[in-house]
């Protein structure tokens, strides 16, 4: 066995009327929104406007209150879906097995799958490392990792998984501009290669402008925008914009107006 | 109290359930032998000293209390038999346990409830590897090989305790030979069986039960504390709850 870069069969997703709450705390109050198989789809939005929270529905991993979450029709908060299509994600802080090498972590899940033998998976780790700029980095210990390189490493180990189905939980956060672009380039370039669809959470406007087909803009629940990175620049709603273009205003700061805000 | 006692239960309930999916790992974790090695080592590392000095220290008092007790009786040969049984039939097993709940459980729980509450657990969901499969397999089956040695280890040096104190006490003063006869006459097989499945049986439970306190955790850093000791408590008042029925149903076996 060796470990082909096969064209793989994308799968599509269908989120449908996502409710959840946390307690009284409302974070998805109605998310619907549809992914076409091969597309890559940004979703952004505010810090704890519940982003996470979505793609946790779609990996399986949370319970929805109502509504729900469809790959290929089929339901994602059953095992059995995952089985059937490969899918996966980075994790948000890369959530890495901190007592695991580098080389280890992206060799689990070939090797408990028994997906290749152990020279083809050498070189195929290597490669990827590589695309990533992490060579060397193999035996080094989550711990001895930069935050950036935690997060390249997330994306390499997810890789390793060749899903049809892969969701980037802020992938370039934590990146310089440089690496950032370069992730981008990668988030893109795998896509083409293999044909996967492709779900990025992000704040990075450029990274959204640049390689998504389309854009959601998730704001208080919902998704309140979504279209072509184009539309987006184009759109007149000054709530968009002002998220998408705040200016820094040392005069007249915001954290003083919502310090007053609480005062009053 | 009756909140906790039903936690307790629940709590039971779900390590029975693990139990179930961890033995459907078996297979699949002989796939990896390194894992299973690396706990047996870890597990007897962690305990094997400490097993011997405390059981040693053990035999030594009960042998010094039976010989004061006995004193006036001019039965002292029977000192033999007596620690000789009480390790082998509970001392033995108990002590070994519990100090398996100390130094392997609470590691136990610390390292999985981390790996829940830094999200490795559910990367292993997502990547289709069920955690049991590297996280509670391993880890009975291993105890399952390391108990009875520790369990045997720990009545040895209680015996060997006893019968330095024995000998060397001056008002027991009785010789290595007749402390041998009357253990030996009065340890029978089938007690020796008896301690180390009573240890078997412990040790599985205590890992059981870090296991399913660790995979049970949520939220931050705090929590793995907490876990950590809920852990330690459960298996001890498990341990000392279940000794009696274990006892009964092996004795009433004969
Ligand atoms: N397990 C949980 N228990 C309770 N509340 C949660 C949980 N997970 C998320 N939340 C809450 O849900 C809200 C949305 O969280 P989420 O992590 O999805 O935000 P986000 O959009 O990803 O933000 P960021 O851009 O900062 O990552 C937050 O207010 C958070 O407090
Ligand atoms: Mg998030």
């Amino acid at each position: 066995m060796s470990c082909p870069t096969v064209k793989l069969e994308p799968v599509g997703v269908e989120v449908k009327d996502l409710h959840k709450s946390f307690g009284d705390k409302k974070v998805l109050d109605g998310v619907s929104f549809s992914v076409k198989p091969g597309e890559i789809y940004a979703i952004m939005g505010p810090s704890g406007s519940g982003k996470s929270v979505i793609l946790r529905h779609i990996i399986g991993l949370m319970q929805a209150d109502s509504g729900k979450v469809l790959i290929e029709g089929k339901d994602a908060s059953d095992t059995a879906t995952h089985r059937q299509y490969v899918t996966s994600i980075v994790f948000q802080d890369g959530a890495l097995f901190n007592s695991m090498s580098v080389y280890d972590n992206l060799a689990l899940y070939p090797l408990e799958h028994r997906i290749c033998d152990k020279k083809a998976l050498r070189e195929r780790i290597e490669r990827v490392l590589a695309m990533l700029s992490l060579q060397g980095a193999d035996n080094l210990m989550p711990s001895e990792l930069s935050g950036g390189m935690k997060k390249r490493v997330a994306v390499a180990r997810a890789l390793m998984m060749q899903p049809q189905l892969l969701l980037y939980d802020e992938p370039t956060s934590e990146l310089d501009p440089e690496l950032a672009a370069s992730t981008a380039e990668l988030i893109a370039a795998v896509r083409a290669e293999t044909g996967l669809t492709s779900i990025v959470v992000t704040h990075d406007r450029e990274l959204a402008a640049s390689i998504a087909g389309r854009v959601a803009l998730l704001r208080q629940g919902r998704i309140a925008f979504e279209g072509s990175p184009a539309e987006l620049a184009a759109c007149q709603d000054t709530a968009v914009q002002a998220f998408l273009h705040p200016v820094i205003d040392i005069e007249n700061p915001r954290f003083r107006k919502q310090a007053d805000k609480v005062a009053k | 109290m009756i909140l906790a006692a039903r936690n307790f239960l629940e709590l039971l309930g779900y390590s029975l359930i693990l139990l179930w999916r961890s033995l459907a790992q078996v297979g699949p974790m002989f796939r990896r032998p390194r894992r299973l090695l690396d706990q047996c080592f870890f597990m007897g590392n962690a305990t094997v000293g400490l097993v011997i000095l405390l059981s040693f220290a053990i035999g030594a008092v009960l042998a010094l209390q039976t010989g004061y007790s006995f004193q006036d009786f001019g039965a002292k040969e029977y000192i033999g038999s007596i620690v000789g049984l009480s390790m082998v039939r509970e001392l033995g097993p108990v002590m070994t346990a519990i100090l398996v709940v100390g130094r392997i459980g609470s590691a136990t729980t610390a390292e999985i409830a981390s790996m829940r509450v830094y999200k490795e657990v559910d990367a292993l969901v997502t990547m289709n590897i069920p955690p049991e499969r590297l996280l509670v397999t391993p880890r009975l089956v291993a105890i399952l090989f390391i108990m009875p040695i520790l369990t045997l280890m720990s009545i040895v040096a209680g015996w060997a305790g006893g019968a330095i104190v024995a000998h060397n006490t001056s008002w027991i003063d009785l010789n290595y030979m007749s402390y041998y006869n009357t253990l030996a006459r009065f340890v029978t097989d089938s007690a020796v069986t008896d301690g180390i499945l009573k240890g078997e049986f412990f040790g599985v439970s205590v890992v059981l039960i870090s296991c399913a306190v660790g995979l049970r955790a949520s939220g931050g850093p705090r929590q793995i504390g907490e876990s950590v000791t809920r852990a330690v408590v459960l298996s001890i008042i498990y341990i000392l709850f279940t000794d009696y029925f274990v006892t009964e149903l092996l004795l009433s076996l004969h």
